[in-house]
C-alpha cells in the first residue's frame, strides 16, 4: 500500500504536463498516457525507463 | 560509457549513512542555517542515505527524499523513522525526470550528487519546474578546475574510483547553467574539503590495483592539479561548492 500522503503529489514522469497517477494496486497508472508504474513493497517505481506499457498483454 | 550509479550505491548504501564526508554534522548544520526556518515543502534530490532530508526536517512541513537506488531509500526511510521524522517521505525516481507536478515545492536540495547526472541542465530545468516562483534551490557538490587540463585529470581520478562518476563541473559552468535555467544566485561559496584517502577509496570498494593507481595520481599530482588537491599522507582535498539560488518568476521551461 502506498503512503496516502504521497500519492496525491505523484505525477507521470513520461508526460510533459506531469498528469496525476491512479492507484490500481499492483501499479500506478498515468491518467493521460496510461503507462503503468510498478508498486513494489509499497514503493512506486517512477523511473520513466522502467514504466510498463498501457496494455497488460503488451508487457516487455 | 558511464556505469549505472545503482550498481555503485546499492551495495554501498549503509556505508553512506556513516561516511564522514556525507554525515559531516557541521556542514549539514550549516546548510540548515543557510536555508533558515519555515521551509514548507522540501524535495531532496538524490538523497542517498538521507542526510540533508534529516537536516531540514525540523523546519519543513514535508520532505520528499528522492533517489534512484531502492537500497538507499530503505536506509533513509528506516533512519527517518528512527529519528522521529514521520513527515519525511521517500520516493524512487530520477532527478532528471521528476515525478511531481509543477510548482509543488518551496525548496529543492541536492547535495554531493550532480557529479553523477548525465544531464545537469535537465536536472536544473526540473528543479525550476517543481519549485514555486521565489522557491529556492540549494546545490552542494564537488567542483572541477577552471584549468581544462587539471579539470580533466580530476574527473579521470574520480571515474577510476567510481565508474558512475560523470563530471565535477567548474564553478563558472554552474553559474552559467543556473542563470540559463531561470535561477538567480543568492550565494555561492567554495571551500576545500579534507578527504581521508583510504576511507574514500574503501567506501566504493575500489579494487586494490585501481586504489594504487588512484593513490599515485593524487599523491604524485603536479602543477594546477597539485594546487587543487593539496595531497598529504593519506589525505587530500576536493573543492566543494555550495550554491543557493532563487527560482525566478517566469514560465516553466520544458527540458
Amino acid at each position: 500500500m502506498i503512503d496516502p500522503t504521497l500519492l496525491p503529489l505523484l505525477a507521470c514522469p513520461r508526460c510533459d504536463d506531469r498528469p496525476p497517477l491512479a492507484d490500481e494496486g499492483a501499479w500506478l497508472r498515468c491518467t493521460v498516457c496510461h503507462w503503468r508504474y510498478r508498486v513494489e513493497d509499497g514503493i512506486p517505481n517512477l523511473l520513466p525507463d522502467e514504466a510498463l506499457p498501457p496494455d497488460e498483454n503488451d508487457e516487455r | 560509457m558511464t556505469a549505472d550509479p545503482r550498481d555503485q550505491f546499492g551495495p554501498a548504501a549503509s556505508r553512506y549513512l556513516t561516511s564522514d564526508v556525507h554525515s559531516d554534522a557541521e556542514s549539514l548544520r550549516a546548510l540548515a542555517v543557510l536555508l533558515g526556518p519555515g521551509l514548507g515543502r522540501v524535495l531532496d534530490l538524490a538523497t542517498g542515505a538521507g542526510h540533508v532530508a534529516y537536516a531540514v526536517a525540523p523546519e519543513a512541513a514535508e520532505v520528499v527524499a528522492l533517489d534512484l537506488t531502492p537500497e538507499m531509500l530503505e536506509v533513509t526511510q528506516a533512519e527517518a523513522l528512527r529519528r522521529g521524522f514521520a513527515h519525511v517521505l521517500t520516493q524512487l525516481g530520477d532527478a532528471q525526470a521528476l515525478p511531481f507536478p509543477d510548482g509543488h515545492f518551496n525548496v529543492v536540495t541536492c547535495r554531493l550528487a550532480p557529479h553523477h547526472f548525465p544531464d545537469v541542465p535537465r536536472f536544473l530545468a526540473e528543479a525550476h519546474r517543481v519549485l514555486t516562483p521565489g522557491g529556492r534551490l540549494l546545490v552542494v557538490d564537488t567542483v572541477g578546475s577552471e584549468d581544462p587540463e587539471a579539470d580533466e585529470a580530476l574527473d579521470a581520478i574520480e571515474r577510476a574510483r567510481d565508474p558512475s562518476h560523470v563530471r565535477d563541473l567548474p564553478v563558472s559552468t554552474w553559474a552559467r547553467l543556473l542563470d540559463g535555467a531561470g535561477f538567480k544566485t543568492l550565494l555561492s561559496e567554495t571551500r576545500l574539503k579534507r578527504i581521508g584517502l583510504t576511507e574514500w577509496l574503501e567506501r566504493m570498494s575500489v579494487p586494490a590495483e585501481t586504489q594504487e593507481k588512484v593513490r599515485e595520481a593524487i599523491q604524485g599530482a603536479t602543477g594546477t592539479l597539485r594546487d587543487l588537491l593539496r595531497p598529504e599522507p593519506d589525505t587530500f582535498h576536493l573543492p566543494e561548492l555550495t550554491v543557493l539560488a532563487e527560482r525566478l518568476p517566469g514560465p516553466v521551461v520544458r527540458p
